[in-house]
């Protein structure tokens, strides 16, 4: 669906640039090497990357021409082409920017409203609600049109001048023409080091391939054709070839992203999703060996569906970008292993949280006859004995860095607290079965409900928490998404309760 | 005696049982859940003091502690089939004994290293009360001590402070007192779209500043004979901050070159601008231009006086130059209480008399215009019962305490708190009282030789920094996973901050740990012992 439309756009954009004849309109300025926030990356990935995170344009050009134009002033010979437009939804901003029904202001309006914007936004530090809704909503819409003002003035990239050395846009202007700006752009990436160069060919690589839509469309056919599988055991080779293929698209996808950015592909929430994706793929075929049945693999396949849809369309929630890390996580030694065996942890939990909902919803609708929750259980037992093994090594492997970086091998941080919380909520759940407490399909239950408190350890405390070191990636949709989850799982829970009560 | 037995007995099965375990570890669960919630409302020290380090939050893990010493001993004597559980159970009764070391022989602070400075003393996270007469220094830890059936904190033969009351979430109103050769003043600052009040007072406390800043201007009384000698201008050397290294401009050459290091260089432009008269240095590098004008700011200038604070460059501080990113607003008083108020223009300062009409500052169509001269008054903070603040800096701590002088027979009450030093006056003796953190002397002392920070790319957010030190003669270079290590004592790279003339501090956090052997070896018999326990529980289901 999106490169159809981004088809229509290039498509148009070609049409545009034949008539506007702008020198922004050369499609190889996308591979171009830039340095913007920190780091050398191609146009294209900076301009859309930038442009997504702070307003929208109306105007048929494609990001990089956009973004080109914009920051070079090429719009004055034909102006009103392109407007440039700020989401705006909360309801307080849009009665102090004297909106009406529409969603979006312009950049003159904000211009003009500057100073209440940020007399309101001193006004709610001053009252200690520098952390409440309308306060982060005023502070975006503040940084979102700096952005734009830095854009427009040519400081939010810099390019190569004739010594070699990076410098904006805007300075590189003063001395020499536009059209200059344009063939040095052009000729730059062969300015660059080896080693540089690897890491752009690497990310043009990563983008063009577009791995996660990919990855999509085989998770979506896995599980479908599982599902089938089931029932018709002659598609079980088919399925297990979805599911490697599955695998290694998620792995290139990995390797390229550590090629680029030179570290563990794991510093961020929607890194840490997709090592999860990959770990649940990667117990459900080991589950679908070991247990001999093919259910596992479309539990693995569901749980990549979701993921996959988080990374690819909730990108307020989770940021795909590419960006350099803050100095306390620079180690490469440690991020890895920590990060890796805490998030193979979540995997394994989230297989048996997608497998015991499997049954649970068969349960509520008399699909499930006992033998066969047995031996689910038997498969989440094991499940989740080796999610608590990863769990209790990903936390001291934690502490144990924390220890050597910063002398504290604990500290009551909200993620550590949070992790022991869900490692000591498995532990009461493997003692609940030891001690026969757990039976049937009330283990499977007490399964389902023990994941959302790894949901609250691994989103909930960036999402609704929001403190502490480990705070990388807030985003005021990702509580609505937990909540919403939350309340899906209790309904599940009530419906098997209920129907429990019924047999 | 038999029912006494089988108390023991029935309880010793409680303990062991899985059941217990169960129940105390959700009951442990939910306290951490409490916890976290706490602290993301009301800050982490608030969650620390309430639920962490509170007496009940041990007594959980005391009984998780029984709880796992009794499950061995039952299942005992030993069976191969358990040498997982045994491991396991063993290893959490080691991480937590290891844990209790560390609390009461560790020492967690932090260590802020100045260049031309030995520093000797750890700040750790304990606040006390401190008592200074004028030959001693008495610390007094005013939370203990309420343990006690009496509220004596401290008794010895010159005084004795009786603690009365004490509000750990204080919220503070300010009463103004009289007070001779004190004067305050209550000032509105207003154009076509704001107005703001300031209330400035001489001399300033830790309370009430003597300045206040508003946008690019700093307002700021002064005294009467401060006020005439900065209407004088002086001529100095200039010297320039960069990543932390001091370098000497030739004020006297109209262009030259500094020398960073071997390869680079940055170039200086001395230039005097016809029309105004002023004097500014240019620095080109790496094809940026800063404009500094060393009278105005320590920071560069950029069109319409704006400052720029992210500039790699910035002067370091000189005495005429009271002020730095800022423009300066001086008011001050003479004796027949004639208000003056003085700020700069382009060929120097201008002085107006405030007493009756406002005054028109010359930046954005401001006005300042006084409202209430309120000399012979001093200000005072009153405190009441508040509630705990997210940020730990903003909250207050407030203790009442009556102090007797014993040689005067003397009494007098007085509420201290962590927000300013307070005076104590009787007869025969004078003290500052004052609440502030805890400091811990080290057996070394510790001078930063040199800070060096590194920056992202074409930005200028910290991609690394580091300090090299010196200390017991030995140089010690620590950054970011290499911290330094001396006599039992590790200190890390924490972060750093710039001081008011420009100069980078290094904050080192400093640790000293012996229970982080014994941590050590209990993780890894706990991994260790999950690894054989399920290994035995996989065999037992597949290969039974």
């Amino acid at each position: 669906m999106r490169s159809f439309y981004l088809f229509f756009v290039l498509a148009f954009t070609a049409m545009i640039a034949q008539s506007a004849d702008s020198i922004c309109s050369n499609l190889k300025l996308a591979s171009v090497p830039i340095l913007a926030e920190g780091r050398i990356k191609p146009l294209s990935v900076h301009a859309s990357e930038f442009v997504k995170k702070n307003f929208k344009f109306q105007c048929p050009y494609s990001y990089v021409e956009f973004y080109c134009r914009l920051s070079i002033d090429d719009f004055k010979e034909n102006q009103g082409a392109c407007s440039v437009r700020f989401p705006v939804d909360h309801q307080k901003i849009k009665q102090l920017l004297k909106m009406t029904s529409e969603n979006f202001v312009s950049p003159e309006v904000i211009e003009k409203r500057k100073f209440e914007i940020r007399t309101e936004l001193n006004n709610e530090q001053a009252a200690d609600r520098a952390e409440s809704g309308y306060a982060i909503a005023l502070s975006k819409i503040l940084l979102s049109y700096q952005n734009y003002l830095n854009l427009s003035s040519g400081q939010d990239w810099k390019i190569l001048d004739s010594h070699g050395q990076w410098i904006d846009v805007a300075g590189f202007l003063k001395e020499k023409s536009k059209k200059e700006l344009i063939d040095q752009l052009l000729v730059q990436g062969d300015k660059l080091s080896d080693a540089d160069k690897r890491k752009l060919n690497y990310e043009i690589i990563y983008e063009s391939l577009n791995l996660f839509l990919f990855s999509l469309f085989i998770a979506i056919s896995g599980f479908i054709l599982s599902l089938v599988s089931l029932r018709l055991p002659k598609f079980n080779k088919a399925v297990k070839i979805l599911s490697y293929i599955l695998f290694a698209s998620l792995c290139l996808s990995m390797i390229l992203r550590t090629l680029i950015s030179g570290r563990a592909p794991v510093t961020n929430m929607f890194e840490t999703v997709l090592w999860t994706a990959m770990g649940v793929l990667f117990f459900g075929i080991w589950l679908t060996l070991v247990m001999k049945s093919s259910l596992y693999l479309v539990v693995g396949f569901a749980a990549n569906v979701v993921f996959l849809f988080m990374m690819k369309f909730a990108t307020g929630m989770l940021d795909s970008a590419i960006r350099p890390l803050v100095p306390v996580l620079r180690d490469n030694f440690w991020l890895s292993t920590h990060v890796t065996t805490i998030t193979l942890s979540y995997a394994s939990f989230a297989l048996s949280w997608f497998l015991a909902n499997y049954v649970l919803i068969g349960f509520i609708f008399k699909k499930m006859n006992p033998k066969m929750i047995n031996n689910v259980n038997e498969a989440l037992r094991l499940i989740i004995q080796v999610g608590s093994v990863l769990l209790a090594a990903g936390i001291i492997l934690g502490g144990i860095w924390a220890d050597y970086s910063w002398g504290r091998f604990w500290g009551w941080d909200p993620k550590e607290t949070w992790s022991l919380i869900a490692l000591i909520i498995y532990m009461a759940i493997l003692h609940g079965k030891y001690a026969g407490w757990f039976k049937d399909i009330s283990f499977t239950l007490v399964n389902a409900m023990g994941f959302q408190f790894v949901l609250m350890a691994w989103f909930g405390v960036n999402y609704i928490l929001a403190s502490g070191l480990h705070s990388y990636g807030f985003s005021q949709g990702g509580s609505l998404f937990l909540i919403s989850i939350f309340t899906v799982q209790l309904l599940i829970v009530l419906l098997v309760l209920w129907r429990k009560k019924t047999e | 005696m038999r029912t006494l037995y089988s108390i023991i007995k029935i309880t010793w099965k409680l303990f062991g049982s899985a059941k217990f375990a169960i129940g105390i570890l959700s009951i442990f669960a939910v306290a951490m859940i409490i916890g976290t919630v706490l602290e993301s409302r009301f800050g982490t020290a608030y969650a620390a003091k309430k639920v962490y380090f509170a007496g009940w939050f041990f007594f959980i893990q005391l009984l998780i502690l029984i709880s796992l010493i009794v499950a061995v001993i039952d299942r005992l004597p030993f069976r191969k089939k358990l040498t997982g559980f045994y491991t396991v159970h063993a290893a959490i009764v080691i991480i937590i004994l290891g844990s209790i070391v560390t609390r009461v022989l560790g020492l967690d602070g932090q260590l802020v290293v100045k260049k031309d400075m030995e520093s000797k003393y750890v700040k750790v996270n304990e606040d006390i009360l401190y008592v200074q007469s004028k030959d001693q220094l008495v610390e007094i830890d005013f939370n203990k001590s309420s343990l006690g059936q009496s509220n004596i904190l401290y008794d010895n033969s010159n005084f004795r402070i009786i603690k009365k009351d004490y509000i750990p979430y204080a919220k503070s109103e300010i009463i103004w007192v009289p007070s001779e050769d004190s004067w305050g003043s209550d000032w509105i600052i207003k154009n076509d779209q704001m107005a703001e009040k300031i209330t400035l007072t001489y001399p300033g406390n830790q309370f009430f500043s003597q300045s206040a800043e508003l946008g690019p201007l700093k307002i700021a009384i002064i005294s009467y004979k401060d006020f005439q000698e900065i209407l004088q201008p002086p001529a100095n050397e200039i010297q320039v901050t960069f990543k932390g290294k001091l370098f000497k401009l030739d004020v006297k050459k109209t262009r030259h070159k500094v020398k960073i290091n071997q390869k680079e260089y940055f170039d200086v432009d001395k230039v005097n601008q016809q029309k105004s008269g002023l004097t500014f240095y240019e620095i080109r590098y790496q094809n940026q231009i800063y404009k500094f004008f060393p009278k105005f700011s320590i920071y560069p200038i950029k069109e319409h006086l704006e400052v720029n604070q992210q500039s790699p460059f910035t002067l370091k501080k000189t005495s005429e130059m009271m002020v730095y990113g800022k423009t300066q607003v001086l008011i001050s008083k003479d004796q027949e209480d004639i208000i003056y108020c003085a700020f700069q223009k382009e060929k120097g300062w201008v002085v107006f008399k405030a007493n009756q009409q406002p005054i028109s500052l010359p930046w954005m169509g401001l006005e300042i215009n006084l409202l209430k001269n309120k000399a012979g008054l001093k200000p005072v903070l009153k405190y009441q019962q508040g509630v705990a603040h997210k940020e730990s800096e903003k909250n207050i701590q407030a203790l009442n305490i009556q102090v007797l002088d014993k040689r005067s027979n003397e009494e007098q009450s007085i509420w201290v708190s962590d927000q300013v030093k307070e005076d104590l006056i009787f007869k025969t003796n004078q003290f500052k009282v004052f609440i502030s953190a805890k400091m811990v002397e080290l057996p070394f002392s510790v001078k930063l030789d040199e800070f060096r920070m590194e920056t992202n790319p074409g930005t200028m957010e910290a991609a690394s920094y580091e300090s090299f030190v010196v200390s017991d003669n030995k140089k010690f270079h620590i950054y970011m996973n290499n911290p330094m290590k001396l006599q039992g004592y590790t200190l890390y790279q924490s972060s750093y901050y710039q001081n008011e003339s420009g100069e980078f501090e290094s904050v080192l956090s400093v640790n000293k740990d012996p229970g982080r052997w014994i941590k050590y070896i209990g993780s890894l018999l706990l991994v260790i012992g999950l690894i054989i326990h399920y290994l035995v529980v996989y065999k037992r289901l597949f290969y039974a």
